[in-house]
């Protein structure tokens, strides 16, 4: 019989208010090894990937790097920040020192990342992911990702992260917030291959500071851009608005 | 608990709460083709009969459970709280999804998508956004689509419109197969605002 097993005795037997405290205990510590086991386990696959990417020729200190990002994401975390004790996985910190300690044995032992199949291989989902992350709404982990991202990132990947950088000041609406939209949006339209939708963000951004000329003039290159865009209606309706309101104006 | 989870539960709970607070009588019946008063702000006009359930400032009518089709009416939910609950954006937490009076229609779309997706469904997918009128007021719809847990998906749209400051939204879903196509082929609810 183990501890936890005459925990749940006592409690069951005592019947008092006291005991169901006992049993409530006697739960968050069953609860708590069981995650500490799949810690454990996770510490193990973390060894094990390890030593077979490295057996495959791949740069032995890529993997601390991952989680080096990952941790300066965690870092950035502002709300909803992980229990240790609940945690299924260890933690962060833990993970990326534990390979990079590994990787110092192994040095020299193979010079691939895999970066082009990587890129290939996630290509169609980019901007779909960037998508995901916005609409958790964690901006200061966001902009983490994105500040990663733009080092790495070539061709319309950039414009993409420059336009979802847009994307993150236009909904903040943090102090300043307006200007450092606009300023990310354009970025990205000076890259081959932008997302139209950039103009029609950048005209909402412009609608927002109450700027209706220039908001039309984005709304009509968005629709000479994608003249079959399902929100054809939505952005005419805001470009007529405009409009009336720029003759008003004058 | 997942983040997901938890709010799975708080909206069950917000859910208990409104048909607790409902409790004037037993749930209410729509009457076929008779003008109905809905949430103190519409004038619906059905050609079939729904439950309904009321609170202050929510309806939710259904004909054959609320699993299978279902229309949600929320009204007058106020700048900078969240388009689905009652929590509202702090300095400890700007970011989440709340209205903010004069948002663009491209924006609400984005943050009513998020409040589905907070809801504890996947894959919720918007299309279509569109410029509609009800009564004499510009509103904006669009379709919405999304995954539940035992394997269902999900079919509807989301009507919604800013009066007064205040964001009032209609949301209609049902399950792909059988009840969406059901509801389209003619069992279309029309309304307009009663006071706009």
């Amino acid at each position: 019989m183990n501890a936890l097993s005459i925990l749940q005795l006592v409690a069951a037997s005592a019947g008092t208010r006291d005991a169901y405290d006992i049993f409530d205990v006697s739960q968050l510590v069953a609860y708590a090894s069981l995650y500490k086991y799949s810690r454990d386990a996770e510490r193990e696959s973390d060894t094990e990937g390890f030593e077979r990417a490295v057996k495959l020729g791949y740069r032995a200190d890529q993997g601390a790097l991952l989680w080096q990002g990952l941790l300066a994401e965690d870092n950035a975390r502002d709300r909803n920040k992980p229990s240790g004790i609940f945690a299924t996985h260890p933690a962060t910190e833990e993970r990326m020192t534990t390979l990079r300690e590994a990787a110092e044995a192994f040095a020299n032992a193979g010079s691939r990342t895999g970066e082009e199949g990587y890129r290939s291989a996630t290509e169609p989902f980019f901007a779909s992911w960037l998508d995901d992350e916005m609409g958790r709404r964690h901006y200061p982990q966001t902009i983490v990702l994105l500040d990663r991202l733009q080092e790495r990132a070539t061709g319309s990947h950039l414009a993409w992260v420059d336009y979802y950088r847009g994307e993150l000041f236009r909904k903040r609406r943090a102090g300043g917030d307006d200007k450092r939209a606009i300023d990310a949006y354009r970025a990205a339209m000076r890259i081959s291959g932008y997302p139209p939708i950039a103009h029609r963000d950048l005209g909402y951004m412009y609608r927002t500071i109450q700027q209706p000329a220039l908001a039309a003039s984005e709304w009509r290159e968005y629709l000479k851009l994608k003249p079959d865009a399902a929100d054809r209606a939505t952005v005419k309706h805001y470009l007529a608005e405009a409009t009336g309101a720029a003759h008003a104006n004058q | 608990m997942r983040i997901n989870e938890r709010w799975a539960v708080r909206i069950l709970a917000a859910g208990l709460i409104m048909l607790v607070s409902a409790c004037g009588g037993p749930p209410g019946i729509v009457r076929p083709n008779e003008p109905t008063r809905v949430t103190r702000i519409y004038t619906a006009t059905s050609p079939i009969e729904w439950a309904r359930y009321k609170s202050f400032n929510a309806e939710l009518w259904t004909i054959d459970g609320t699993a299978l089709n279902r229309i949600l009416w929320l009204t007058n939910i106020r700048d900078k709280y969240h388009v689905f609950g009652s929590s509202r954006a702090t300095k400890r937490r700007p970011d989440g999804p709340f209205y903010r009076t004069g948002m663009d229609a491209g924006e609400i779309e984005s943050v009513l998508r998020d409040g589905i997706t907070g809801m504890g469904v996947a894959n919720v997918k918007t299309t279509n956004l569109q410029p509609v009128t009800i009564g004499n007021l510009t509103a904006f719809r669009f379709d919405v689509s999304f995954d539940v847990g035992n394997g269902l998906h999900y079919l509807g749209n989301l009507t919604f419109f800013e009066r007064r400051k205040k964001l009032n939204l209609i949301w209609y879903s049902a399950p792909a197969e059988y009840y969406h196509p059901g509801f389209a082929r003619g069992r279309s609810t029309t309304g307009r605002p009663a006071n706009p």
